[in-house]
């Protein structure tokens, strides 16, 4: 287990999920991914199925026609998997707070490990949402209770991790 | 140019009840809503012109669906709207000639209600699984869906609000 978890800190593959989003972010997750910002110098590599992620990339502020269909990508995700909301609509819906197609945020569905302020955020802090969310792994394997980012609300709780 | 609406208006002289040029840029059209398979035949495959969009919009005497054709050699944009009556809300699809309308008019029919004859194409594109079927929410007559908090008013009491805010 802690040999799976170091390997797991040391190159976490990513999944973008956008659960209809303005694009926005999306595109700065690709400017992440590319060259000039390179997480892949991390060991990031971009995969093209939930099967196969360690990190979810969420952007986009939850439709109701995709709280089904997020759950059920949760669902195929290999444990231990981390969630990092990107952008201001994964936080909290940001300004679509109201609107009458949106529903929860996102973490009263999933349990997300680094939230990603911006509208968009920049690469760099896309890359150090990544890079925090992946030392929740390495305080997990070290047996230490990692510290979660706090928020208003704070759902995601340490039990929620050991049950992954 | 001005040649060129003289070759449009001669088109559909036979379609037309209504024929405004605002400038040599923007041509607005309006047909009745029988007609509008005849139309979208002139002047997508007679007249070569590109579909562009659909767009609807509740006004207090009908349903307005306004065709957007684009002519890009010329640099211009027909509009053919048609006036649909709320007593009987229906019109033949145009996807049977343009394919590509087939979504747009799943969203109309969505968001505003109107029933299109001989539609191949999906069910729902924008709303949720569980949305009720009678709730529109672009339409300005119905109580339930003048402002948007109204809708959240009516899915709270359907139970289907799903923010706990």
């Amino acid at each position: 287990m802690n040999l799976k978890l170091r390997a797991l800190a040391k190159s976490p593959w990513v999944y973008h999920l956008s659960t209809g989003s303005c694009n926005n972010c999306d595109i700065e997750v690709l400017d992440a991914l590319t060259p000039r910002f390179d997480i892949e110098r991390f060991g990031c590599v971009l995969v093209g199925s939930a099967r196969h992620a360690d990190v979810l990339l969420v952007c986009g502020s939850m439709n109701r026609k995709t709280i089904p269909r997020v759950l059920e990508i949760y669902e195929q995700c290999a444990k231990p998997c981390l969630v990092v909301a990107v952008g201001g609509c994964a936080c909290s819906r940001g300004l679509f707070k109201d609107s009458y197609n949106v529903g929860d945020s996102l973490d009263k569905y999933l349990p997300v490990h680094a939230y990603v302020p911006g509208c968009p955020p920049k690469p760099e802090a896309i890359i150090l949402g990544v890079v925090k969310a992946a030392e929740v792994l390495k305080k997990l394997e070290k047996g230490e209770s990692p510290e979660l980012p706090v928020v208003e609300e704070n759902v995601a709780q340490v039990s929620d991790l050991e049950k992954m | 140019m001005n040649n060129y609406i003289e070759i449009v208006k001669d088109a559909l002289k036979s379609v037309a009840t209504e024929f405004n040029v605002k400038s040599e840029k923007r041509v607005y059209v309006v047909v009745p809503k029988e007609k509008i398979i005849e139309t979208a035949k002139i002047v997508f495959k007679d007249l070569g012109m590109r579909f562009a969009i659909a767009s609807g919009i509740d006004t207090p005497r009908a349903i307005e669906i306004m065709y957007h054709f684009s002519p890009d050699a010329y640099n211009m944009l027909v509009n053919i709207s048609v006036f649909i009556n709320k007593d009987d809300l229906t019109i033949d699809s145009i996807a049977s000639v343009i394919t590509g309308a087939a979504w747009i008019e799943t969203e109309i029919r969505e968001m505003l209600g109107v029933t299109f004859n001989n539609h191949p194409g999906p069910e729902k594109l924008l709303l949720g699984d569980d949305w009720p079927e009678d709730l529109h929410p672009l339409r300005r007559d119905n109580k339930d869906t003048r402002s948007t908090a109204a809708i959240r008013e009516r899915l709270r009491r359907d139970g289907l609000l799903t923010a706990s805010d």
